[in-house]
């Protein structure tokens, strides 16, 4: 599965056993995002909190 | 036109947040230039700053783009915490040290904080941490990093931490960013007992504390256990070791791993060590739980069930035939 990065543009690999709610960055620029879907595969900006 | 006024718009509104975030924020930040070169000079505390700030030129270069303008953004940005790194000597920037080369403090912790959004965050520093250095001094209280690269404020009624010498680097090392590295056998070994010791111990749980007497919150208890078996250090707060290692699925998680949740209906971060014994979803996880109040141990499907997953990730590797011990 491949996500297209908001950020720097590059498409990335998203692993094909990833879960709902995940984390995963892309491989380019580091960006980080949590998976809101699987199928169909749906990613959102990781909102980070500091703890 | 993008322009310098809409740059400084926007850092004006990052140095308000990085304000309401780290209290008595250092960041100092001006815009050059004009048109399709504008240059943003300064400097931040902590490299988190510098990642707010890139995201913050990388969408004002996005929106130029999208206006069909051209231009660019560029960054020339000291991080506080890192030139202290360097030789201190180096250019006009010097940090400021006090006069005193070394001073013993008594055994106790010294609070560190920041205050956040919403709240006040507390974070001990203890003198078996190591050295701390100050990095800036006001009135009121030190700016101060302590040997896992942690930045706080201490307030100066609590006492001068332990100084370095003449502004030395950290005296430990921070854990590598790159694949995992081997633990001996005999390490690995001590590493879970040790998790099983303060679950067995009932060590309290405390939001920002280090200290296992006292409490301890959930990435400090990871952290020492770590580092205590490896000499090398994670970071001190879990949104910063969750970028450590490598990425594992999670019916893949074996002894050793770092698992990282959120809480079920709040945003907090959390992160437990998975350990040795049963496999899968049996596997056992330690970890300093907020919920229950103290160090304990539980399966991962159980831990998964109290938390929601966010990664796991790998940390340490079994080691290598001849590297065992």
């Amino acid at each position: 599965m491949t996500w297209t990065c908001a950020e720097c543009g590059a498409e990335f690999q998203v692993p094909e056993d990833v879960e709902e709610g995940e984390l995963v960055a892309c491989s380019e620029c580091a960006m980080e995002y949590e998976v809101r879907s699987v199928d169909p595969l749906a990613l959102a900006l990781f909102e980070e909190d500091e703890k | 036109v993008t322009t310098r006024a809409a740059v400084e718009v926007a850092l004006a509104s990052l140095l308000r947040d990085f304000a309401a975030r780290y209290g008595e924020d250092l960041s100092r930040l001006v815009v050059d230039g004009d048109g399709g070169g504008l240059v943003v000079r300064g400097t931040v505390v902590v490299r988190r700053q510098l990642r707010a700030l890139e995201q913050v030129a990388r969408e004002l270069m996005a929106a130029q783009g999208a206006a069909g303008e051209g231009g660019e953004v560029r960054l020339e940005v000291v991080v506080l915490a890192e030139l202290a790194d360097e030789d201190p000597r180096a250019d006009g920037r010097r940090l400021r040290h006090p006069g005193a080369a070394r001073q013993d403090l008594e055994p106790v912790a010294v609070p560190l904080w920041s205050r956040r959004v919403g709240g006040e965050r507390v974070s001990e520093w203890l003198p078996s941490d190591g050295p701390a250095r100050v990095l800036h001094e006001s009135s009121e209280r030190w700016l101060v990093q302590v040997p896992d690269g942690t930045v706080g404020w201490c307030e100066r009624e609590h006492g001068l931490p332990f100084l370095p010498e003449s502004g030395a680097p950290p005296a430990v090392r921070p854990w590598p960013e790159g694949r995992p590295f081997a633990l001996a056998t005999a390490r690995r070994r001590a590493l879970f007992a040790a998790a099983r010791e303060a679950a067995r111990a009932e060590l309290p749980y405390r939001l920002g504390g280090r200290d296992p007497a006292t409490g301890l919150d959930c990435s400090a208890f990871v952290q020492r256990l770590l580092a205590e078996q490896t000499g090398e250090w994670l970071p001190r707060h879990t949104s910063d070791q969750l970028r450590i290692g490598e990425r594992v699925a999670r019916p893949k998680i074996g002894a050793g791993d770092l698992v990282f949740a959120r809480a079920q209906h709040k945003s907090w971060l959390h992160v437990g060590l998975a350990l040795d014994g049963e496999s899968g979803e049996a596997r056992p996880v330690a970890h300093a739980c907020r919920v229950e109040g103290r160090v304990l141990i539980e399966p991962l499907g159980r831990f998964l069930e109290r938390y929601r997953f966010l990664r796991a990730q790998r940390v340490l590797r079994p080691p290598e035939a001849g590297e065992g011990g």
